[in-house]
C-alpha cells in the first residue's frame, strides 16, 4: 500500500470523515513509513512506534476539525514531529543539535582551487525508483542513512521524508535557519557520494 | 568567480530556490559551461527523491488494530 494507491485529496477526506474503515486502513500504511521516519530521527528507535501511534489517536480525534489548509499528511506529519519532541523533553532528554562541526575545507573531490578532481560518472538510470530497486543499493542506502549524524538525520527526515518546511523545521528542533540548511546540505550530499559511490564501483 | 566546490556546497540552496537573484544567475552561468557541476546537481535531484521515497517500515498488525479500533470509536460517537 503506498501513496500512489490513495484517491485523491479530497475524495481522501471525504472518506475518513464519512467512516471508511477500509479506506483509514489504507492511509495507516500508506503513511506509516514517513511518519515513522519523522519520529525516529526526533526521538529514537525505541519510541517511535509509540509516539506514531500517539499522533494517530490526537489526529483522529481532531480529524472533525481537520480544515484542509495543508494535505492530510503535512498535518500528519506535524503532529507527529510535535508528539516526539513533546516525549523527548518528558523523558528529559534534550533534542541533540550540537553546532555544525564539520568542515568542508578538506573535500578530495576538489583540487586547491576549487575545481573536480575527479570526473563524476553518469548514472545508469535516470529513475529513484529504478535506481533503488537494486537491493545492494537500497541496502546501501539504508545504512548510511542511519550513520548520518543525529543532528543531519534529522533535518533530512523532516525536510525530505516529511516535507516540512524549514521554518517549521527550524522550530521544532530549536535550531538557527542557517543551520539547518547546512545540515540538510550536509546530509544530501552524503547520500549523493554515497549513490555516486556505489554506481562506479557497484561497491557499498 | 564561481568554484565548483563552492557551487557544490552551496546546491541544496540553490535547488531551493533560495538565494539572490544574482547568485542564481552565477549559479546559471557556471552549471551552463560545467558539466561536471550540472551532473552533481541533476544526482543531488535524484538523491533527495531517494531519500523521499527510502522508508519503506510497515505497521505491525498491533498497532494497526489498535488504531482501526480508535478510528471506530471516535466515527461513532
Amino acid at each position: 500500500m503506498s501513496e500512489k494507491d490513495l484517491p485523491e485529496e479530497k475524495e481522501l477526506i471525504a472518506g475518513l470523515m464519512n467512516n471508511d474503515q477500509l479506506l483509514f486502513s489504507k492511509v495507516v500504511k500508506a503513511y506509516y513509513p514517513s511518519m515513522y521516519s519523522v519520529a525516529y530521527a526526533i526521538a529514537g528507535h525505541a519510541i517511535a512506534d509509540e509516539v506514531v501511534q500517539e499522533a494517530w489517536v490526537s489526529g483522529i480525534r481532531a480529524l472533525p476539525k481537520f480544515e484542509g489548509r495543508s494535505k492530510l499528511k503535512s498535518w500528519l506529519i506535524r503532529i507527529v514531529a510535535n508528539e516526539a519532541k513533546t516525549r523527548l523533553r518528558k523523558e528529559s532528554r534534550s533534542v541533540s543539535l550540537e553546532a555544525v562541526n564539520e568542515t568542508w575545507a578538506t573535500d578530495p573531490r576538489f583540487d586547491n582551487r576549487g575545481h573536480w578532481n575527479e570526473s563524476n560518472t553518469e548514472w545508469d538510470s535516470a529513475s529513484p525508483d529504478e535506481l533503488l530497486s537494486a537491493n545492494e543499493l537500497q541496502d546501501c542506502f539504508d545504512k548510511h542513512l542511519e550513520l548520518l549524524p543525529p543532528n543531519q538525520k534529522q533535518v533530512l527526515n523532516l525536510r525530505d521524508v516529511g516535507g516540512m518546511e524549514m521554518e517549521e523545521i527550524c522550530n521544532i528542533l530549536e535550531v538557527s535557519s542557517s543551520n539547518a540548511r547546512v545540515l540538510l546540505h550536509r546530509a544530501r550530499d552524503k547520500m549523493q557520494q554515497m549513490v555516486a559511490h556505489f554506481q562506479r564501483t557497484g561497491k557499498c | 568567480m564561481l568554484t565548483c566546490k563552492k557551487l557544490v556546497e552551496n546546491g541544496s540552496e540553490y535547488l531551493e530556490g533560495d538565494m539572490s537573484r544574482w547568485q542564481r544567475f552565477k549559479f546559471k552561468m557556471h552549471l551552463f559551461m560545467c558539466t561536471h557541476c550540472k551532473r552533481y546537481i541533476e544526482q543531488l535531484k535524484q538523491t533527495i527523491s531517494m531519500i523521499g521515497i527510502s522508508p519503506k517500515q510497515a505497521p505491525s498488525e498491533e498497532l494497526h488494530q489498535k488504531l482501526a479500533k480508535e478510528y471506530q470509536e471516535a466515527m461513532e460517537k
